[in-house]
């Protein structure tokens, strides 16, 4: 159970930062200047 | 269409609370078309504030209505109702004072075909006396039907201060009201092509869409304040229609307020607006604010039997609804507590962005310039987003213990709100934008700078104390 927990919240939270960074990367992108 | 008010008393309660944040709004965008020089951002306003001032009439007249209604109901007080008559009256003449200078101002300008001057400043004096009357009058109209504020019976580990049922029924106008004028002056702006006035609706939505977060949180405060011990007359089933339709309208203005202020930043690096992304936030905002618009219905008929017709069919399980199976969700969820993990990457996130953009405002990082490290602000925001989310499914879960028994929750909730929207001047400022490597940031960026980082720390320190105090 404690494993299946562990498990859980690394996938979790990977998920969520995987996204934010990902976000922030692709924000950036749309905001050079040459994107325009 | 149940929302149309059917006595003078609906309409009154819900004419009244436009003067004071239109007011609050309409200054802002005037001195900040003052300064920036945008002779359209100044008219709008003034036809703003005289309309502001015609809105008088139906207030006076509903105000008269309702006391006609409200003289044989042994509900409302006499005095009290005097002290707001008074007070109103005052009020009322200083709004349509404002509303007719500001109306000849405008007559004027467009007589002599020039931009409005105002030289001596009046319509911007009297419509602060008018803010100020106007909110007086209000502070004194609520308690008329909004008798639980004066409970002072306190259980301990029972009762909730009514103080939060207070600070909900004032907090709540802000972005309601607040979305009605923000996307009035959005829409002229996208019509007219003014960039200044995009920019200052977008900078209103997000600040908006902050407010929605101390109103959320004051609202479960104040579902603890009237539920607990009961009060006669209030249901918690009707609490819990609201609090469902608030939760929507919270992820309405997470969406609105991502999208306007992720543009406002983005559009600083590219040097315009972008229109696809524009008009996103406008279809955001209107959904949002047909939301907010049922919310604040549900909210009214919590502890408004004055304005209840045969048409509004009150729920009656006080289990039902998203709400109260989102919290059972969350007490039964065993990983929850450590996926909370998260919240914790979402302040480093804040607070580190914040700290690196901060810095180098203060003049400890200046072999940058300001558009350099303006980019990692979108981190931040990210986190804020993150932790928004992930906070209120916490809060959720415990809300008693939270907004009630932790006493640090309130300044918490109150210090996220200034950090938030400090930070809306990094991408405002036009200045500082132009800060090269090297270069000195103006002070007022630097006291912002230090107001976003002790905002920030405080945030961290009072979440941290939460088990504590």
């Amino acid at each position: 159970m404690e494993l299946q927990i562990v498990l859980a919240v690394i996938v979790l939270n990977s998920c969520v930062l995987g996204i934010v960074f990902l976000a922030a990367y692709w924000f950036n992108r749309q905001a050079r200047p040459s994107a325009r | 269409m149940h929302i149309i008010p059917q006595s003078w008393s609906h309409l009154h309660i819900l004419i009244s609370v436009f003067p004071t944040i239109g007011f609050a709004i309409g200054i802002g965008f005037y001195i900040a078309g003052l300064r920036t020089k945008n002779d359209l951002t100044r008219k709008a306003c003034l036809v703003l504030f005289a309309l502001l001032g015609l809105l008088a009439i139906p207030i006076y007249i509903s105000g008269a209505g309702a006391m006609t209604a409200a003289a044989t109901n042994t509900r409302f007080s006499k005095d009290m109702i005097a002290a707001h008559y008074n007070w109103g009256l005052g009020a009322l003449a200083i709004l349509v004072i404002a509303g007719l200078v500001a109306g000849i101002e405008l007559w004027r300008s467009w007589q002599a075909r020039r931009p409005p001057s105002d030289p001596f400043r009046a319509v911007l004096l009297l419509s602060a006396a008018a803010l100020v009357l106007t909110a007086v009058a209000s502070e004194y109209g609520f308690p008329i039907n909004h008798r639980e504020f004066e409970l002072l019976v306190t259980i301990p580990d029972i009762s909730t201060p009514q103080a939060w049922s207070h600070a909900h029924v004032v907090l709540n106008h802000i972005p309601t009201a607040g979305f009605v004028f923000a996307l009035a002056f959005f829409t002229l702006a996208l019509l007219t092509n003014n960039d200044g006035m995009k920019r200052g609706s977008l900078i209103l939505l997000v600040i908006c869409c902050v407010m929605g977060v101390p109103t959320y949180v004051a609202g479960t405060a104040a579902m603890w304040a009237l539920t607990q011990p009961t009060i006669p007359e209030i249901s918690k089933a009707v609490i819990n229609s609201h609090r469902d339709m608030a939760l929507w309208t919270l992820f309405g203005m997470a969406f609105t307020g991502a999208a306007a202020w992720i543009e406002l930043w983005r559009s600083r690096s590219t040097g315009s607006l972008s229109k696809p992304a524009l008009n996103l936030v406008l279809l955001f905002a209107v959904v949002t604010l047909g939301l907010m618009t049922e919310t604040g219905h549900r909210g009214g008929l919590i502890n408004h039997p004055e304005i209840r017709t045969a048409a509004d069919i009150l729920p009656t399980n006080p289990d039902a609804g998203v709400s109260m199976a989102l919290e059972t969700t969350m007490k039964e969820m065993v990983w929850f507590v450590p996926w909370q993990t998260v919240h914790f990457f979402g302040y480093c996130l804040i607070f580190g962005s914040a700290t690196a953009v901060m810095l180098r405002v203060l003049g400890i990082w200046k072999s940058l310039s300001f558009a350099a490290v303006h980019r990692l602000l979108v981190l931040g925001f990210l986190g804020v987003l993150m932790n928004v989310i992930s906070g209120m499914l916490m809060m959720l879960s415990d809300s008693y213990r939270y907004v009630v028994s932790d006493t640090t929750f309130a300044p918490k909730i109150a210090l996220i709100a200034i950090g938030a929207i400090a930070v809306l001047y990094f991408s405002a400022s036009d200045r500082l934008w132009k800060v090269q490597a090297g270069e000195d940031a103006p002070r007022s960026a630097k006291w912002v700078a230090a107001v976003v980082l002790l905002a920030w720390m405080g945030v961290i320190v009072c979440g941290r104390m939460l088990p504590y105090i």
